[in-house]
């Protein structure tokens, strides 16, 4: 029975593979970026992108709705970075190969993006939900609502959350200020 | 001279961020992207079935047949036990139950579960899953909820037989003991004993089964439970469950 149940199905099985990936070509630049952002490190991004690449493969015929593949992808980026920035726990690893990549010339893009402007390193210090939102508001560009429906949330509950993070954000920098004056 | 708006101006940097980094997708993720479905077959996902893949008017309407026809036959029960508590009583006790050692399984006395029409999510049966797994089961599944509003609990046992109960009187089945061998190796083969399946919930929506499923393998036991939709759960959790549909012979 189990034979002539995959023989059945087996002319079809090409068909989901070629369309889950050309969505998930389409969606994986943002979404890469997105890592980037939330993770700080190119390599770390990849890995977090691949893993959440497998998750989605596993997960796609649960999809009901291929039109929201994009947002589907996206949480489950956001979840596999979450686990991996909850796991380390602030610690940031120092990649070893750090001070020849800069002596190269050719540092991490993710990096030396955050690291042009205060307000870079000071987003990682927020919490995870934290940089979770404004990573996809300000990194990926998405309106509250599409937050909210990408992190299964209430669109207020985004707007709090950004709004703390944002209000963080001001009085850390205030505070440097401040010091910096005296 | 108008002060800069401090919000502005923090949200205007941190965009001027995320402005400066747009790296392409490094080519070996592509590459993994194009490798991944000869690299992980698809799960049982491609032999499941079908409703999965309708259309959510479909779905619905699929989710009213589906109550229409519990709701008959309940009805149907019903009558029936009605007309037979008139008659002599001498054959009232079902065929199906009367010898069975079901019968007095840890499946029966559990308390009704959805009543109501439409998907209520009928609590899970932790306690009667706890004590068929007490009792000798290597695998023990509970589904339940979803559009067909099921209430499902399974149950295999080392020398190949099963238990099913689907909402009515528990019935035996039996496969072979290596059958039943095969799907624990392939369960603790994709990572069930390990750290990395590790049960998650949500409140489950109207078209998602909520699992759990418990296997023993060797010295250890371990239950996980999920619930369909969840995207923080461990993805291979529902390798496990293709496997277990097989097994069981249902379509998930």
């Amino acid at each position: 029975m189990e034979g002539a149940l995959r023989v059945g199905l087996a002319p079809t099985s090409d068909e989901p593979s070629a369309a889950f990936i050309r969505l998930a070509e389409s969606a994986l630049p943002g979404a890469y970026r997105l890592a980037g952002f939330l993770l700080r490190d190119s390599w770390e991004a990849q890995d977090a992108t691949q893993e959440a690449l497998l998750k989605a493969w596993l997960g796609w015929p649960r999809l009901r709705d291929r039109g929201s593949f994009g947002p589907w992808f996206d949480r489950i980026v956001v979840n596999v970075c979450k686990n991996q920035m909850r796991a380390r726990k602030g610690i940031r690893p120092l990649h070893l190969d750090e001070q020849m990549e800069n002596e190269a010339g050719t540092t991490d893009p993710f990096r030396s993006a955050l690291a042009r402007d205060e307000l870079g390193r000071l987003v990682g210090k927020l919490s995870p939900d934290q940089q979770i939102v404004v990573a996809l508001r300000f990194w990926r560009d998405l309106s509250l609502d599409e937050i909210a429906a990408r992190l299964d949330l209430p669109p207020g509950t985004v707007k709090s959350r950004l709004h703390y993070a944002v209000r963080a954000l001001r009085a850390e920098l205030d505070r440097q200020t401040k010091e910096v004056s005296r | 001279m108008r002060p800069v708006d401090f919000d502005e101006e923090v949200e205007r940097r941190l965009r001027a961020i995320g402005a400066a980094a747009a790296p392409p997708v490094p080519g070996t993720v592509t590459h993994y992207l194009h490798q991944l479905p000869a690299a992980y077959p698809a799960p049982a996902s491609h032999t499941k079935v079908s409703f999965r893949r309708l259309s959510f008017p479909k779905l619905a309407l699929s989710g009213l047949v589906a109550l229409a026809i519990v709701a008959g036959v309940a009805a149907g029960t019903l009558l029936t036990q009605h007309r037979q508590g008139g008659g002599s009583g001498s054959s009232a006790a079902p065929a199906t139950t009367a010898a069975s050692p079901a019968a007095t399984s840890p499946l029966t006395p559990e308390p009704p579960s959805s009543e109501t029409p439409g998907c209520t999510n009928p609590p899970m049966r932790s306690a009667a899953a706890a004590e068929l797994a007490r009792g000798g089961a290597v695998i023990v599944w509970e589904r339940n909820g979803g559009p067909d509003c099921v209430d499902e609990l399974y149950a295999a046992y080392p020398d190949g037989r099963t238990v099913s109960d689907r909402g009515g009187a528990p019935t035996n089945g039996q496969v072979t003991s290596a059958k039943v061998q095969a799907v624990i190796g392939q369960i603790a083969g994709v990572g069930f004993f390990t750290d990395l399946f590790f049960t998650t919930y949500h409140a489950p929506c109207s078209a998602c089964h909520q699992h759990s499923v418990t296997v023993t393998y060797g010295s250890q036991t371990k239950t996980v439970g999920s619930v369909e939709g969840g995207t923080d759960g461990p993805a291979e959790y529902w390798i496990v469950i293709g496997y277990l549909s097989d097994l069981f012979g249902i379509a998930s």
